[in-house]
């Protein structure tokens, strides 16, 4: 068994790791167009597979200081800078996802008592694949 | 990651020190003195980021006033408030500290109790203080 802690899983632009960050996801799926017709067989459904498509989200601590912070995440949004976005393991000779993807939102979070907060989301656009470092 | 205790006894006794009229302390007073500050119990738990350490920590500062014979703890409350007026806004949200940042410190509860021995009454206010420190 070789499961990993969650911890080590990172959100990066290229080279860069997004500062300060807490939980993160990725996910994928495809769109299922529906084929059947009145004389399918035994009155099931039948699909055919569409389009794919990726799409996650991070949240980090609120980090002024570092290569990848707020800052850049806004900008790059407003821009429409493409990343190439990077999820996984950061460590030589481990895994990790990567494609091309735009910034979709971000947002900051200022609680009372607390830590303050970002969560950005981001979109893929294109294929994604496995990679090792 | 490394145990801030001592940074926060540290820093509340830097902070305190100056702005009380009771002898502050960081371990527990001679048994014969009973007027004193005791900055104690602190505790301590792990709430990291990915690429940094960050804990969620209490600590006690436990006030001490004796009286012989009649006694108020009017005194004890009054040393209670500058102590608390001192931490809240005075020193602003977060103490100095060595090793540390502190990004949170509020108060937390307060608790008073009282001793009585054969001699003295003694008034204890204890406040209890939570904190969000990051290692630098």
């Amino acid at each position: 068994m070789a499961a990993i802690n969650g911890t080590l899983i990172f959100l990066r632009n290229d080279t860069l790791s997004l500062v300060g960050q807490l939980d993160g996801n990725i996910g994928g799926s495809t769109d299922q167009l529906d084929a059947t017709t009145k004389d399918s067989a035994s009155a099931a459904k039948v699909f055919v597979n569409g389009e794919t498509t990726w799409q996650g989200q991070v949240s980090a601590l609120y980090d002024a200081t570092g290569a990848l912070v707020l800052d850049d995440v806004i900008d790059n949004l407003k821009a429409g800078t493409q990343w190439t976005v990077k999820f996984g393991q950061v460590t030589t000779g481990t895994k990790y996802l990567t494609g091309l993807g735009y910034l979709k939102s971000w947002r900051w979070t200022g609680p009372k008592n607390a830590m303050s907060n970002i969560a950005i989301e981001f979109q893929g656009t294109a294929v994604i694949t496995t990679d090792t470092n | 990651m490394e145990d801030p205790g001592q940074a926060i006894l540290q820093a509340f006794f830097t902070a305190l020190s100056t702005h009380t009229t009771l002898t502050v302390y960081t371990m527990l007073p001679p048994a014969t003195l009973l007027n004193y500050i005791w900055i104690g119990d602190v505790t301590n738990s792990e709430d990291s980021a990915k690429d940094r350490y960050i804990s969620n920590a209490t600590v006690a500062v436990d006030i001490c006033r004796a009286y012989q014979n009649q006694g108020s703890k009017k005194a004890v409350e009054d040393e209670a408030s500058v102590i608390a007026q001192h931490i809240r806004t005075a020193v602003g949200r977060g103490l100095t500290m060595t090793g540390y940042t502190m990004h949170v410190c509020l108060l937390d509860s307060t608790t008073e109790t009282v001793e009585e021995t054969l001699t003295d009454k003694i008034f204890h206010k204890t406040l209890r203080y939570k904190m969000i420190i990051e290692e630098t």
